[in-house]
């Protein structure tokens, strides 16, 4: 494990759900001598790790109902351990939508690459997010702009710009944003207008 | 320079720099080099950031497009460095950010640019559009006019620069004069045809987005064809102290740039910034806007590097978001809505001396909107009355 791989594992907070044994105390040692807080629960239950940074569950028919978010809309890493040896369903695992998996018997090399790849996944779709978030407000912005500014001109007969410095100098006065000062205005007349 | 010999601890903070120092945007790129090292020497000198120096790890990418997505791989992946300070061009930018995002590394770009981009992992501190090219629109056409000739370099930059001012020349009820773009590596003799059809359709002004060494060409071809600065100026966003040098003082004079910083501004903070150019690299005469932003990025960094004493990008980002210092422009924020510096707007006329005359300026640090969402402030919408 590099220094700073270990310093990054340092700061997480880590639920192990599985299957109590040598194999599975083998991982939580190992992630434990990076200062890792790592809690071992098991059976999964629902909601168990809403707050960790990091969950690595046992793989099991039907997991994908019992993670503690709905698929696709995670909240922490997820890395799914497989069994050795044993079938599992490739579908069933895609429906997980798991960050990463670990083929037992695992090594602390394997533990430390499934981590580092769950932990690195799971980030980037994370800044991905926050990135079309912001995409989507600045949509919504302009589009509430031009609505606000649309009525405005339609009520007080005045064109495009003028409307816009209405809005501006509103926003100014009431020291928030033009686009939520937008928000409001065109909220308050859908209102206002709704039969 | 004096950092060079100096002997950096085992622990040093590595961070990489990443500026052409070869090829046709060396010029330029030169200058952001220098403030980036101007910064790091000078941290340094005071002792570094929690006793620690930074480390700058430094490569050529030689304007070359590709060798910049070599060496940022490089840095981040061999050389095991999540800080960059680099990139000129837009191109430059935009070949670099999938790796940037992917590995979550930092990238501290301090050059203009055309706006219209979000990335978590990118750290703006260059003028946008609504911080630059409206304040340079309003204060050109109400002197001179609204028939504006386009002429930039044919890449990403100059033509979405370009459809910004179109859309503030639709809105003012202006008029393009003509439009023309000219390769990366333009000689001098491909400038001439379009400075005849500049002289043909006589617009109010030209607005230039020519970078690199087309910028000497494009002045001289100016001057060289009879044309007046008084009557007729060339406006641009990228023609700083550093072209004027290249190109001739006598050949520069009269056309206006805007930006937020210009050489010789005053206060302390811009006194010891240039000091520390000059102690770093025994001249002021390349000191320019892409400079300065380079140079107080690095402060940035160190004054957030302080806070988080790591350089993970996941600590150091919530922590620069919303933060702002003295820069030798004035004080300056980051925008924690859009990763961009709120920064600020001036328009300055080149003078005799080489350097710029402020003809205009913000009262305050301008809030960025890449995203052009409220574009119009209110002081440049009165100026445009």
């Amino acid at each position: 494990m590099t220094h700073s791989f270990e310093q990054r594992l340092s700061r997480l907070s880590i639920v192990v759900f599985c299957e109590p044994g040598p194999g599975t105390a083998e991982i939580i040692r190992h992630l434990q001598r990076s200062r890792a807080t790592v809690r071992n629960n098991w059976p999964l239950q629902e909601g168990m790790a809403a707050d960790a940074d990091l969950v690595i569950c046992d793989y099991a028919a039907g997991l994908a109902k019992r993670l503690p978010w709905p698929p696709g809309e995670a909240e922490a890493a997820l890395l799914v351990v497989l069994p050795a040896g044993a079938q599992y369903d490739l579908a069933e695992l895609q429906g997980i939508c798991a960050d990463a998996v670990l083929h037992r018997p695992a090594s602390a090399q394997t533990i430390d690459t499934a981590v580092m790849l769950a932990l690195d996944h799971a980030s980037y779709v994370k800044r991905l997010k926050a990135r079309i978030a912001r995409m989507e407000e600045n949509l919504r912005a302009v589009r509430s702009i031009e609505r606000a500014k649309q009525l405005l001109m339609s009520l007080h007969k005045i064109n495009d710009a003028r409307a816009f410095q209405m809005l501006r100098d509103l926003a100014m006065q009431k020291r928030v944003t033009v686009a939520s000062l937008a928000d409001g205005l065109v909220d308050s007349v859908d209102l206002l207008t709704y039969k | 320079m004096a950092m060079d010999q100096r002997t950096l601890t085992p622990d040093a903070w590595r961070v990489g720099v990443l500026f052409s120092r070869t090829g046709c945007l060396s010029a330029i790129e030169e200058t952001q080099f220098r403030g980036t090292m101007t910064a790091i020497d000078q941290i340094n000198r005071a002792g570094g950031v929690n006793g620690r120096e930074l480390l700058p790890v430094i490569h050529d990418p030689a304007s070359d497009v590709g060798l910049f997505r070599a060496y940022a791989y490089s840095l981040m992946v061999e050389e095991g460095v999540q800080t960059i300070f680099g990139c000129y061009s837009s191109s430059s930018r935009k070949a670099i950010l999938p790796l940037i995002e992917r590995l979550n590394g930092l990238l501290w770009y301090p050059t203009l640019y055309e706006g219209f981009e979000y990335s978590p992992n990118v750290i703006y501190t260059g003028s946008s559009p609504n911080q630059n090219s409206v304040a340079l629109f309003n204060y050109l056409t109400r002197r001179f006019g609204k028939r504006i000739y386009f002429i930039g370099s044919d890449y990403i930059y100059p033509h979405e620069t370009n459809r910004i001012m179109r859309m503030l020349l639709t809105r003012h009820g202006g008029e393009v004069a003509g439009e023309a773009y000219v390769s990366l590596n333009c000689r001098r003799q491909d400038i001439l045809p379009i400075m005849r059809h500049i002289r043909d359709t006589s617009p109010s002004f030209i607005f230039s987005t020519v970078v690199g060494e087309a910028t000497t060409f494009l002045y001289q071809a100016f001057s060289d064809a009879g044309l007046d600065a008084r009557t007729m100026p060339i406006a641009s966003l990228t023609t700083t102290e550093a072209e004027i040098q290249a190109m001739g003082l006598d050949v520069a004079e009269g056309h206006f740039t805007a930006g937020p910083y210009f050489k010789g501004m005053g206060g302390t903070c811009e006194e010891t910034f240039v000091e520390e150019y000059v102690r770093c690299f025994g001249e002021e005469d390349s000191i320019n806007m892409c400079a300065e932003a380079a140079y107080f990025q690095v402060h940035l960094l160190a004054k957030a590097l302080a806070v988080t004493n790591s350089l993970d990008t996941d600590l150091l980002r919530p922590v620069v978001l919303g933060s702002s210092m003295e820069a030798p422009q004035g004080r300056i924020s980051v925008n924690p809505t859009s990763n961009h510096a709120n920064l600020w707007s001036r328009v300055g006329r080149a003078n005799q001396a080489g350097g710029f005359d402020i003809v205009h300026q913000s009262h305050s640090e301008v809030d960025a909107d890449p995203f052009l969402i409220c574009p119009f402030s209110r002081e440049t919408d009165e100026e445009a009355a």
